[in-house]
């Protein structure tokens, strides 16, 4: 009984962390994190101890948030979200050189907005984004918490990212940190800025 | 090499989810562009999973109690007590249990109901109902319980200090609203504290699914009142104790609500208060205005 809550212990911190992410508020995240951690303690007994207790979790707290989230779910999306991009069509943007070339420096002058575009993408691929970029899940093991096939874990994560990184993207064009159609011979944003100052664009 | 195809072998690659030998027959295929490229989206996503992973912590105090709620009160399985419904359930359909299939809808499966019987405390009692339903729970002010209401279609006025209930000497207590778990019905729950135990009114549309579960549930004896109002119909959970005891006392509670059409019809007779109150004559009262589901989530959690 001891070690169950001590594994649970040991790992609340990123159970609650990917509830509120999944979940985007603090009561609601509150309630689903008290609400799996008793099934899983109430169902204590259906886990195999030598196995992944991670994994076993995160299928329970995965529930609840579907769980949670149904009315959400249901509800139509708006036209302008149901035209997915996938990851290829972005390489292809002229402007995604911009990001490409320093990523860091892209991320740090994103600051918090990497949190506001997550909320833009759905459901599925929060979750998929979360397992495998935070959690560093497996693919096959993403599959098994979601219960869906592998090959969609991979369309959800491909279109996640895709979505996450134009959301970016159009937040730092917005933000004048990437240009809005950077010509393609002006690539880099060291470029860019010294294209600036020498006046080429100004 | 199809365009998605070559796609998911590069996610695959930049995830580490290719075999060695897969990785390295990738490697090989990729332009000198392409490898800067995915060195640099590399990087990207692991600047992302590091945002993601930082800040957040369950607070100390939802873990306290928790862990204190695991350590003193190891819960005891609901199975046997479902199983033993089932059993008996099983048993009567044996037997020629004809009344149970009178109508495939009243007979509502013995779970939706059991959910909404009050255990023994207001605490496990609102968590049990939470937890299976997935709802979180609306506060009890009457203004956010109409609306929570109204969003479910069902508009009857709430009244979360009831006079009657207050001169009979007991202490009730709205404490607020969530749905009920009834897959096949749209039901609404008020959790109610009742002398310090556990009570709610169940709210439905009449001739719904939802109503044809109540009803179903009153003829077993799980739902001890039914009272209709306008359009809609409310049954009363108590616990056995109570509702042997105290039969007459406790339908009171149904005065927790009441139909949109008495409260105008009581505000006009209260002038000092018509400022707060529509003025427009019950027959010509506007349509209260329909709230989005995703809304109220918002508004609620």
């Amino acid at each position: 009984m001891d070690d169950f809550i001590e594994q649970l212990e040991k790992h609340k911190d990123e159970f609650y962390r990917y509830i509120y992410r999944t979940a985007w508020n603090a009561q609601k995240a509150d309630d689903i994190f008290q609400s799996s951690v008793l099934a899983a303690w109430e169902n204590r007994h259906k886990f195999t101890p030598g196995t992944n207790f991670r994994a076993w979790m995160y299928r329970i707290i995965t529930n609840k948030c579907y769980v949670a989230n149904r009315v959400t779910s249901r509800t139509p999306k708006p036209l302008e979200d149901v035209r997915e991009t996938d990851f290829a069509e972005l390489n292809e943007a002229p402007e995604y050189g911009d990001v490409l070339n320093d990523p860091d420096r892209f991320l740090e002058a994103c600051g918090d907005e990497v949190f506001q575009a997550m909320t833009e993408l759905s459901e599925a691929q929060r979750m998929c984004l979360l397992l495998r970029s935070a959690e560093k899940f497996s693919y096959k093991e993403i599959a098994d918490i979601m219960n869906i096939p592998l090959g969609t874990v991979m369309t959800h994560l491909s279109r996640g990212r895709a979505k996450l990184r134009r959301e970016l993207m159009a937040y730092a064009q917005s933000q004048g940190i990437v240009r809005p159609s950077a010509p393609r011979n002006i690539t880099r944003l060291e470029d860019v800025r010294q294209a600036e100052q020498g006046g080429l664009h100004g | 090499m199809k365009k998605s195809e070559r796609e998911k072998q590069w996610m695959a690659y930049l995830d580490g989810q290719l075999t060695a030998g897969e990785a390295a027959a990738f490697d090989a295929s990729l332009s000198e562009e392409e490898r800067r490229c995915l060195v640099a989206e590399m990087q990207l996503e692991e600047g992302i999973g590091e945002r993601l992973r930082d800040d957040v912590s369950c607070p100390d105090a939802l873990w306290d109690a928790l862990r204190k709620e695991m350590n003193a009160t190891p819960r005891a399985r609901r199975w046997p007590m479902f199983t033993g419904m089932a059993a008996a359930a099983a048993l009567a359909l044996i037997a020629g249990g004809a009344l149970l299939y009178r109508s495939a809808e009243v007979a509502a499966p013995l779970q939706e109901v059991a959910s909404a019987v009050p255990t023994q405390t207001i605490a496990e009692d609102i968590r049990t109902t939470l937890e299976m339903a997935g709802a979180t729970l609306v506060p009890a002010q009457q203004q956010t319980v109409e609306e929570f209401l109204e969003a479910h279609d069902i508009r009857l006025a709430v009244n979360n200090e009831p006079r009657s209930l207050t001169m009979s000497g007991h202490k009730a207590k709205l404490l607020g609203a969530c749905m009920g778990n009834c897959p096949r019905g749209s039901i609404v729950e008020l959790l109610i504290d009742y002398d310090g135990k556990p009570a709610k009114l169940l709210l439905a549309k009449n001739n719904c699914s939802g109503a044809r579960i109540i009803e179903g549930a009153q003829e077993r004896g799980e739902v001890v009142q039914v009272r209709h109002m306008d359009d809609y119909i409310a049954g009363l959970v108590v616990c056995r104790r109570i509702a042997k005891e105290n039969a007459d006392q406790v339908a009171m509670l149904f005065d927790f609500i009441r139909p949109l059409t008495e409260r105008v019809a009581a505000q006009e007779l209260l002038p000092a208060r018509r400022d707060s109150i529509s003025m427009q004559p019950p027959g010509a009262r506007e349509a209260p205005r329909r709230l989005s589901t995703q809304r109220m989530e918002k508004s609620f959690v």
